[in-house]
């Protein structure tokens, strides 16, 4: 395939941050891309050439770039939608065309618990979102051994930058009114990068040569050595507050189908069970007079401790989620093709986020 | 008392349907639109009967009115009578003038109007208002707001990308304006002498990107309101209340905690809550206002100065862009 830099880019999903920062940098450098979203196409009209529907759009392009994936609706139809997603995205890449399909480190794991490989993300369940990730990744790789594109799977890692909406508002308002945006002991490895970068790279790729056959593996995340602490710190300084720290044990999960379950079914063990009837009339009286019968040890077995410590009272799960994010105790290196260096640094980057807030 | 909705877009599809679903002493009897259609749709689920306006103005003796900003005007024009208790969704209406107007008529024909800002429940709404109503920060003296973020809602009538009154100024920034005022307690208090300056925004209404000062009087003194609301780029989203002994700050979204900050320090006060999301904030404003009949937080009359404010930010020449 020859490289035209005029060549038709459709942008998939390209309303959300990335994508509008996407068409803002293809614009700059004089590259006409077609936005596709599902809605909403006045909200691109100042950025975008271009904007078409994704239900009322036939044409194909040269290259697909797709920044979709299920963001709303319930989970359990995320399978579903992913795979419209993958359907669409393969419909609309020319024969012989390409497409960059920008996926997420949270494919090893939300916290990037699993070796990072630069190759086919691992196996298994996990969160909504993660599966998701995981299923698109594959199915787009599947289609490709079927088909006639390239494919690049670019791997973002957690997306900063002036007004991004989980890295940047998302710290700012867990800031503000004092939640845990730093953990006690861990690392803190941000595993970061710039959405302006991001843009960048995406825009390299698509005016370098394709890859020939297999799908290739991209991981973008310049900033992944740099601590949350370097964006946390001057973004608290900012709004005058301190910045609060949740102790390690709180980023603990339990792991595996038997540990989950562990924890789901104990709110049902015998002993929550009595607590909540011993004080009731005709129930409590009930278990009252059948407890009386047993001997004393065994009372005091099934009725189980009179005071659990607050400290090993767990967090919700999304807070637990959050945490081990922001714990950073894995890093997801940078796999970048050669002749790309991140046009903004870290320091800008940081400092471009205090603009913002300060600004707002 | 009998229910009737009029507009069965977006809002009445997603938060009153469920509501009402969810609430057996809500009972909606008629509902009605434009589009027969989508009245039938919200009839199915809400087991009501689809018929024209008119005739649910007359049966019901509450009515919601969940329509397009510019329609809220005429059609509680039409739906005031004696007795009859009115709750219009947010945006209230589009002028001050008309604010003041629908709300003397409500109060001279004794109808009971009440407008749908629910986010006045929020657990850190109340909070903050109970702490500036202690005189914890002083005299308030400046408001500063944002809210932004990616704009998924999609209304059936297109009205909030193709009305005036639809962009994100009033669609948004009625609710964040809304909670910064009535936290202040500057919602009982007469305004006047609103002037905007500093106005950028992207585009002539309805704008998706709104950023401004306001200044108004209220309560005996000058109050600077800096806001910026977005449909395209995630904001901040704090509002903050500063006072001359200190100030309180919290987010824009349902949460139950606030920042209060005065010269000696910061602190976060957690508080005490029932709700555990915005659709309970939701339900428990139509329980209050339908089934209760006790909606003095939603009185129309509360509103005309959040009205006054968004009709002159609306109105402010200049894009700055």
């Amino acid at each position: 395939m020859s490289i035209n830099a005029d060549s038709g880019v459709a942008v998939i999903g390209a309303a959300g941050f990335l994508g509008r920062e996407l068409l803002r940098h293809t614009a700059d450098l004089g590259l006409h891309a077609t936005a596709v979203v599902r809605g909403g196409p006045e909200l691109l009209a100042d950025i975008a050439p271009e904007v078409v529907l994704t239900s009322e759009t036939t044409r194909q392009f040269d290259t697909v770039i797709n920044l979709a994936y299920p963001t709303s609706g319930h989970p359990k139809a995320y399978a579903r939608m992913t795979q419209d997603i993958v359907d669409r995205a393969v419909s609309m890449v020319k024969p012989d065309g390409r497409i960059i399909h920008v996926s997420t480190l949270a494919v090893f794991g939300g916290a990037v618990d699993l070796p990072v490989v630069l190759g086919p993300a691992p196996q298994g369940r996990d969160t909504p979102y993660v599966d998701s990730k995981r299923q698109a990744e594959g199915g787009l790789v599947e289609r490709q051994q079927r088909g006639d594109f390239a494919l690049d799977i670019v791997r973002l890692g957690n997306l900063v930058g002036p007004a991004s909406p989980g890295w940047g508002a998302g710290l700012v308002a867990r800031l503000a009114v004092g939640r845990p945006a730093a953990v006690t002991g861990a690392p803190g490895w941000s595993n970061a990068t710039d959405v302006r970068n991001v843009a960048s790279y995406l825009t390299h790729l698509h005016l370098s040569p394709p890859p020939r056959s297999a799908a290739r593996y991209h991981h973008v995340a310049e900033f992944f050595q740099a601590s949350w602490l370097s964006w946390l710190e001057p973004l608290a300084g900012c709004l005058g507050v301190p910045v609060v720290y949740a102790p390690l044990r709180d980023t603990e999960l339990p792991f595996g189908l038997r540990a989950e379950m562990g924890e789901i079914l104990g709110s049902s063990k015998p002993r929550k069970l009595y607590a909540a009837a011993a004080e009731e009339t005709v129930a409590g009286s009930l278990v009252r007079s059948v407890m009386g019968r047993l001997p004393e040890s065994m009372f005091r077995r099934a009725k189980g401790p009179e005071v659990i410590s607050p400290a090993l009272r767990p967090v919700s799960r999304d807070e637990q989620r959050f945490l081990r994010i922001i714990a950073g105790l894995h890093q997801f290196p940078l796999g970048v093709e050669d002749g790309w260096a991140p046009a903004v640094s870290h320091q800008e980057s940081v400092r471009d986020m205090l603009t913002w807030l300060e600004r707002n | 008392m009998t229910v009737g909705i009029i507009g069965c877009g977006a809002v009445t599809e997603s938060m009153y349907a469920r509501a009402v679903l969810g609430d057996p002493s809500l009972q909606v009897s008629w509902v009605s639109d434009l589009d027969p259609s989508r009245a039938a749709i919200v009839a199915r689920a809400v087991g009501a009967k689809a018929c024209p306006s008119e005739e649910l103005i007359v049966q019901a003796d509450a009515i919601v009115i969940a329509t397009p900003p510019a329609s809220h005007e005429a059609l509680i024009g039409e739906c005031l009578a004696p007795g009859k208790t009115i709750l219009c969704e947010k945006p209230f209406v589009t002028t001050a003038a008309a604010a003041e107007h629908v709300t003397s008529a409500a109060a001279e024909i004794g109808a009971a109007l009440c407008v749908g800002h629910f986010r006045r429940l929020y657990p850190q709404v109340a909070l903050a208002r109970q702490i500036v109503a202690l005189g914890v920060i002083g005299a308030v003296s400046e408001l500063s707001l944002s809210e932004g973020g990616r704009f998924t809602w999609v209304a059936n009538s297109g009205y909030t990308m193709n009305e005036r009154t639809g962009g994100v100024l009033w669609d948004t920034g009625s609710h964040t304006l809304d909670m910064a005022l009535y936290a202040a307690a500057l919602d009982e208090q007469p305004m006047s002498g609103v002037s905007v300056s500093a106005v950028e925004r992207d585009k002539a209404e309805p704008s998706h990107d709104y950023a401004a000062t306001a200044v108004f009087d209220a309560d005996g003194g000058r109050i600077t309101c800096r806001v910026h609301f977005s449909r395209t780029q995630a904001l901040p989203n704090l509002v903050r209340i500063v006072g001359d002994r200190g100030s309180v700050m919290f987010v824009a979204g349902f949460d139950d905690r606030v920042r209060l900050s005065t010269g000696t320090g910061t602190m976060v006060i957690p508080a005490e809550t029932e709700f555990t999301n915005l659709d309970e904030c939701f339900s428990r404003q139509l329980h209050e206002i339908l089934v209760d009949r006790d909606g003095h937080t939603f009185a129309g009359a509360r509103f005309v100065g959040q009205v006054a404010v968004l009709e002159a930010l609306s109105d402010a020449v200049g894009d700055g862009r």
